[in-house]
C-alpha cells in the first residue's frame, strides 16, 4: 500500500506546485487546482483582484496554494487567503497600502452574506434598553476609504478615519453598508460593546450638540436598526 | 434509497433563484452539499424554495474516498445533518482523492487501480455508509495521468462496487474523455462495467486543450456523449440522468433547452 500512497503523494505535490514534473499530463492537475483556487479568490474578492491585477493575483494564488488548507469546504479558503495575505510581504502591499483593509472589507461582506444566522427583526427602541449587534452585522473602522469607488491613488490620498456598519438585509439577503460619523460610531460602540444604555452612551462633550437636537435622529436610526435586525435588545422594552 | 426519475440539472447559484419562479424545469436537481451547507440567507431560502418543488440529490466534492488520511467523520456528520434537514436521500461522491495529510486541494485526483486500493477504498465506503445510514454512490472520474497500477479502470470500478456494496454514478462524459485521452473504445469499456450497479448517470460537456480532452463542464453535452448515453440507456432502461454545468454557465432558459435535448435521448431509452 505504501507504493500506492507514494504515487498519490507525488501527484498531490505536483498539483500543489511543490514538486516539478516534465509529464504534461500530470501537470494538468496543477493547472486545474490553480484555476479552482484562482476563480474562488477572484469571485470572493473582486475589488482586491481588480486592484492587484491578474498577474499579481496569479502569483499570490500560486503561493497561497502551497499553504495547508484544512477545511473540506472551498468557501473557507477565502478566510485563509486573508490570513495568508496579512502574513505576506509581497511588494504589492507597499504599492497599495490599503489592500489589507480592502481584503478585510470584502471578506466581512462574504461572511455576512453566507452566515448561517438569520437577522431577527424587532421594534420598540428604548433609551433605557440594552442592545447587542446581530451576528449578521459588523461595526468596522478603517484608515482608508476602501468602501468607496475610488481609484487606488484617491484611496491612498484620502487616508483618514472611516466608520462603517455592514449588515445583511433580511428582505433582499444582500449585504448593505452605512457610513457612520465618528459620533454615531462611538455611540454605537458604547451601546453595543460596552454595555451602556443608549441614554448613558449619549456623550455630547465637544460636539456642540444638544440632547434634544440629536435624540430624535438617533431614536429613528436605532428603531430602523432594530427593524432590520442589525441590533438586538438584550434587556428593556422591545417588541418582536 | 429513492432515486429521482427523468432528467436532472446541477443547481448553480447563478440561476438558482429563477428555478422556483418558472413553471417548466428539469425533473430534479443535484447539489454539492459543500456549497450549500452551513449557510443562511440567500442559500437557505433558495434551497428551501427549490426543495419545495423538486427532488434533490447530494453530489459531494470533498469526501476524498481514496485518501490515505482517516475519514473526516465530523464533516460527514455535518453532511448527514444537512441531508436530513432538507430531506435529501441520495448521496454520491467521486472515486478519487482530493486531500492528503490533512491538506485539501478541492480537485479530483486519480487513485491507483490496484487490489490494495480496492480494499482501502471499500473499507472507507463501508464507514461512510454506516455514518450516513444509506448506500454510497461513487462516480467514475476523468484521469489525465494514469497512476501505476495492475488493474484496468473498469476492473477496478467493478471490484470496488463488488467489495464495498456501493452503487455507481456512471459519468458517460468521463468515459468518453478517458477513452480519447487513453486510447480505448468507450463502448468496450461500457460492456465490461457492471451496469446493474448504476444508480444514475452524469452527462456534461468537455473541451479540447492541446492534445487531450478536459472535462470542463463548460459546454453543452457533445453528440458523441449523447450517443454513449443512448447506448447505456438501451442496456439499463430509464435510469435518472443529470446534466452538469459548472463553467460558462448560460441562462436558465438555455439550460432548459439542454434538458429537453437530453430528455429526447432519455425518452428513447424509456420507450425501449
Amino acid at each position: 500500500m505504501s507504493e500506492e500512497f507514494g504515487h498519490m503523494e507525488r501527484i498531490f505535490k505536483v498539483a500543489k506546485g511543490e514538486m516539478e514534473t516534465e509529464d504534461p499530463r500530470m501537470s494538468v492537475y496543477r493547472t486545474l487546482v490553480f484555476n479552482r483556487f484562482y476563480d474562488t479568490i477572484k469571485t470572493s474578492f473582486p475589488a482586491f483582484s481588480e486592484t492587484v491585477g491578474d498577474k499579481v493575483l496569479g502569483e499570490l494564488v500560486r503561493e497561497f496554494i502551497k499553504e495547508k488548507h484544512r477545511s473540506p469546504l472551498l468557501l473557507d479558503v477565502s478566510k485563509e487567503f486573508y490570513d495568508f495575505f496579512r502574513r505576506s510581504s509581497d511588494p504589492v502591499k507597499e504599492e497599495f497600502p490599503f489592500l489589507e483593509e480592502l481584503l478585510f472589507l470584502e471578506l466581512v461582506k462574504l461572511e455576512l452574506f453566507t452566515s448561517p444566522e438569520e437577522p431577527k427583526r424587532e421594534r420598540g427602541f428604548s433609551w433605557e434598553g440594552r442592545y447587542t449587534l446581530s451576528p449578521t452585522a459588523k461595526l468596522l473602522k478603517f484608515r482608508f476609504p476602501v468602501h468607496k469607488e475610488l481609484s487606488p491613488e484617491e484611496i491612498v490620498r484620502n487616508i483618514g478615519s472611516y466608520h462603517l456598519l455592514l449588515y445583511r438585509d433580511p428582505e433582499e439577503d444582500s449585504v448593505k453598508e452605512v457610513e457612520l460619523t465618528d459620533f454615531v460610531y462611538r455611540f454605537l460602540e458604547s451601546v453595543l460593546f460596552k454595555g451602556f444604555t443608549p441614554w448613558e452612551s449619549l456623550d455630547l462633550k465637544g460636539t456642540g450638540l444638544e440632547r434634544e437636537d440629536i435624540a430624535p435622529y438617533l431614536e429613528r436610526f436605532m428603531e430602523e436598526l432594530l427593524r432590520l435586525g442589525v441590533i438586538k435588545c438584550t434587556s428593556g422594552r422591545s417588541l418582536p | 434509497m429513492k432515486l429521482p426519475e427523468g432528467v436532472g440539472l446541477g443547481l448553480r447559484y447563478s440561476f438558482a433563484e429563477e428555478v422556483p419562479k418558472k413553471e417548466e424545469g428539469p425533473d430534479w436537481f443535484e447539489i454539492a452539499p459543500e456549497n450549500w451547507m452551513g449557510r443562511g440567507g440567500f442559500f437557505r431560502k433558495t434551497l428551501e424554495r427549490v426543495r419545495e418543488r423538486f427532488p434533490v440529490v447530494c453530489h459531494g466534492l470533498s469526501l476524498s474516498i481514496g485518501s490515505p488520511d482517516p475519514l473526516d467523520t465530523d464533516f460527514l456528520r455535518k453532511v448527514k445533518a444537512f441531508m436530513e434537514e432538507f430531506e435529501i436521500e441520495v448521496y454520491s461522491e467521486h472515486l478519487s482523492f482530493s486531500s492528503f495529510k490533512g491538506d485539501h486541494l478541492y480537485d479530483l485526483l486519480p487513485i491507483p487501480f490496484t487490489e490494495e486500493m480496492v480494499l482501502h477504498v471499500s473499507k472507507r465506503v463501508e464507514q461512510v455508509q454506516e455514518i450516513l445510514g444509506r448506500p454510497l454512490i461513487l462516480e467514475n472520474v476523468t484521469y489525465y495521468w494514469r497512476m501505476p497500477g495492475d488493474m484496468e479502470e473498469w476492473e477496478f470500478i467493478n471490484a470496488v462496487l463488488e467489495e464495498s456494496g456501493a452503487y455507481l454514478l456512471l459519468d458517460v462524459n468521463n468515459v468518453y474523455v478517458n477513452s480519447v485521452n487513453h486510447g480505448y473504445d468507450p463502448y468496450e469499456f461500457l460492456k465490461r462495467i457492471d451496469l446493474s450497479k448504476v444508480a444514475y448517470i452524469h452527462v456534461a460537456g468537455h473541451e479540447r486543450a492541446e492534445r487531450i480532452l478536459i472535462d470542463t463542464h463548460g459546454t453543452n453535452v457533445k453528440e458523441e456523449v449523447l450517443k454513449l448515453l443512448r447506448y447505456v440507456l438501451e442496456k439499463t432502461g430509464p435510469l435518472p440522468v443529470l446534466i452538469e454545468r459548472d463553467n460558462n454557465i448560460p441562462s436558465y432558459e438555455e439550460l432548459l433547452e439542454e434538458v429537453e435535448n437530453v430528455r429526447r435521448v432519455w425518452s428513447h431509452g424509456k420507450d425501449l
